[in-house]
């Protein structure tokens, strides 16, 4: 793989994997390093990257590698240098369709007590919940990124839908 | 409240992200490319032909073979690692020189050395532990035919994997992914050199440390095996991979207990340090749900029958159309039987099923579907 298709997986998919690195991660200097690392890994195993077989899902599962074996350094930098959460104002561009302005403060309010509790989830429901609706991957190719069977995503996605849809009908 | 569409509405909204890596960013990752890219490459024959006239004047026919490797230190100059290559020339590197074959490949360890500042390529986990072992390998045919360059198209056909293992420690727990591992390969006159790298295995020394070499990308219970009552692991015999294991000759007086400890602690129980105690109290409750749920569900009789497994060791059940294929290593603790475990949920909100394994003290898995109690 040479640095023309490099390039072309960072412009294809380079968004795709930011959004998702930058959901899990809830912190800009921590999702720059990961999104870099991410492709610098797949530079590595680039023999690996075949580009009909769901090059995004593989890039996704090595944020997800680096994110699971980097823990520990992302816990020191916290503790070190807590740094500010990500700004989701800044972050969102949402629509939806509701047509007053009271309404539309409603949504994003919920839409923000979504993204609050699901960063509360443990990591075993928040990733294959930030890869189903952020990075947009399908169950299969989540179980295969997590080499987990396609009933344990499923069951996964279901415990952490369960937790958001409480949350929401107290709020 | 939400109806299930709603939900999802809601939920791919409030989940999904706007945002996009800045020019800058990208600039700097692409650097980053170009730069990695030319560090990983160097193939520098210049030295391996120079080795190679001297040794065909002065060698035997039988020590030829062993003599035609590069030196680790030749190695990290090759990959352009000064630094590693003067730490690899010291009298705190190991020479081992060692070659075992399995299947298709000789492998051989070449030498070892642990330490502080070592190589010219930083690496962010050393930013937590600082001492770090690199190790080279080679890797030959053994019908002495050449490894693929890395320009040719067949190269990375064959993948290798190179992890230290430590005695006492699950082979697919405790390796080179989990210790913060990585790897720079070049190839010279058909002859692969791996340098990988991890954090310090010193500590362990004390314990027993093997280094794996084998084909594949992963460690799994297909190319080791795990003898849970004394530690040792053993190359799996019925694998199909090739695959051997060296015993890592390391000086004893650099074992740190203690420090060894604390390191496996947080690499078994990462989310410890992420997710402080109340967080994963409350995480835990989750994760019983459907074991509550399900705790007087109704067994469906004709449901239960022993688990199947496929080629790599995943056990298989299949009931009424619903399958689940999985790792036991994952599902059962050491020494847990007599214990129906949750493999998997089934079904929407109106009638769900659950999957259920169990293990018996003779290491046999049943698996059964139970449905919900109404």
């Amino acid at each position: 793989m040479d640095n023309m298709e490099i390039d072309s997986l960072v412009v294809m998919y380079g968004k795709a994997v930011y959004g998702f690195c930058l959901r899990l991660a809830k912190n800009k200097d921590i999702a720059d390093d990961l999104y870099q690392e991410t492709f610098l890994k797949a530079l590595e195993l680039s023999r690996k990257i075949d580009k009909s077989n769901n090059p995004k899902g593989f890039l996704i599962s090595i944020a997800v590698g680096l994110w699971k074996n980097n823990c520990r350094k992302y816990a020191r930098r916290q503790r070190l240098a807590p740094e500010g959460e990500l700004n989701e104002d800044s972050a969102s561009g949402f629509v939806c369709d509701s047509s007053t302005p009271e309404e539309i403060v409603i949504f994003r309010e919920r839409c923000a007590v979504i993204r609050n509790e699901a960063d509360k989830l443990n990591d075993k429901l928040r990733i294959p919940l930030y890869m189903y609706y952020t990075a947009e991957m399908s169950v299969k190719d989540i179980a295969s990124a997590l080499r987990i069977p396609q009933g344990t995503v499923k069951s996964r996605l279901h415990k952490a839908r369960k937790i958001l849809k409480n949350v929401l009908e107290v709020y | 409240m939400e109806k299930y569409e709603q939900l999802e509405q809601l939920l791919s909204q409030a989940l999904s992200s706007t945002d996009e890596p800045s020019e800058a960013l990208n600039h700097k990752l692409k650097c980053r490319l170009i730069e990695n890219k030319s560090i990983i490459k160097p193939v520098r024959k210049r030295i391996a032909v120079a080795l190679i006239a001297v040794v065909v004047l002065i060698m035997s026919g039988s020590v030829f073979a062993f003599w035609r490797l590069l030196s680790p230190k030749q190695v990290a100059e090759n990959l352009g690692d000064e630094t590693l290559a003067k730490a690899f020339d010291s009298e705190d590197a190991i020479q081992i020189n060692k070659s075992m074959t399995s299947g298709d490949f000789t492998f051989t360890l070449m030498g070892i050395t642990s330490g502080k500042n070592l190589s010219d390529l930083t690496n962010s986990a050393q930013d937590i532990h600082p001492d770090r072992t690199y190790a080279v390998v080679s890797i030959t045919r053994k019908d002495g035919s050449p490894m693929p360059e890395i320009s040719d198209e067949s190269y990375g056909q064959t993948t290798f994997i190179v992890s230290p293992l430590i005695k006492g420690q699950k082979p697919w727990q405790v390796n080179i992914f989990t210790m913060n591992g990585g790897y720079s390969e070049c190839i010279v006159d058909g002859i692969i050199y791996r340098i990988i790298e991890c954090d310090s295995i010193e500590m362990f020394a004390d314990r027993g440390v093997y280094l794996y070499a084998g084909t594949g990308s992963f460690i799994d219970n297909q190319k080791v095996s795990y003898n849970e009552k004394t530690g040792e692991i053993t190359i799996n015999t019925n694998s199909k991979e090739a695959g051997v294991l060296f015993d890592l000759p390391l000086d004893v007086k650099k074992a740190d207990h203690e420090k060894a400890e604390k390191y496996l602690k947080e690499l078994l129980n990462p989310e410890e340090l992420l997710n402080p105690a109340p967080q994963s109290t409350t995480n835990n409750e989750y994760f019983t749900d459907w074991d509550d749920e399900f705790a007087d569900g109704i067994v469906i009789p004709e449901s239960i029958k022993e688990v199947t497994y496929d080629e790599n060791g995943f056990a298989c059940y299949e009931y009424n159309g619903s399958k689940v294929k999985t790792d036991l290593n994952f599902l059962f603790k050491e020494g847990e039987t007599g214990i129906w475990k949750i493999v998997c949920v089934n079904g929407d909100e109106n009638e769900k099923t659950v999957i259920q394994f169990l293990k018996n003290e003779s290491g046999v898995v049943t698996g059964r579907t139970v449905k919900k109690a109404k």
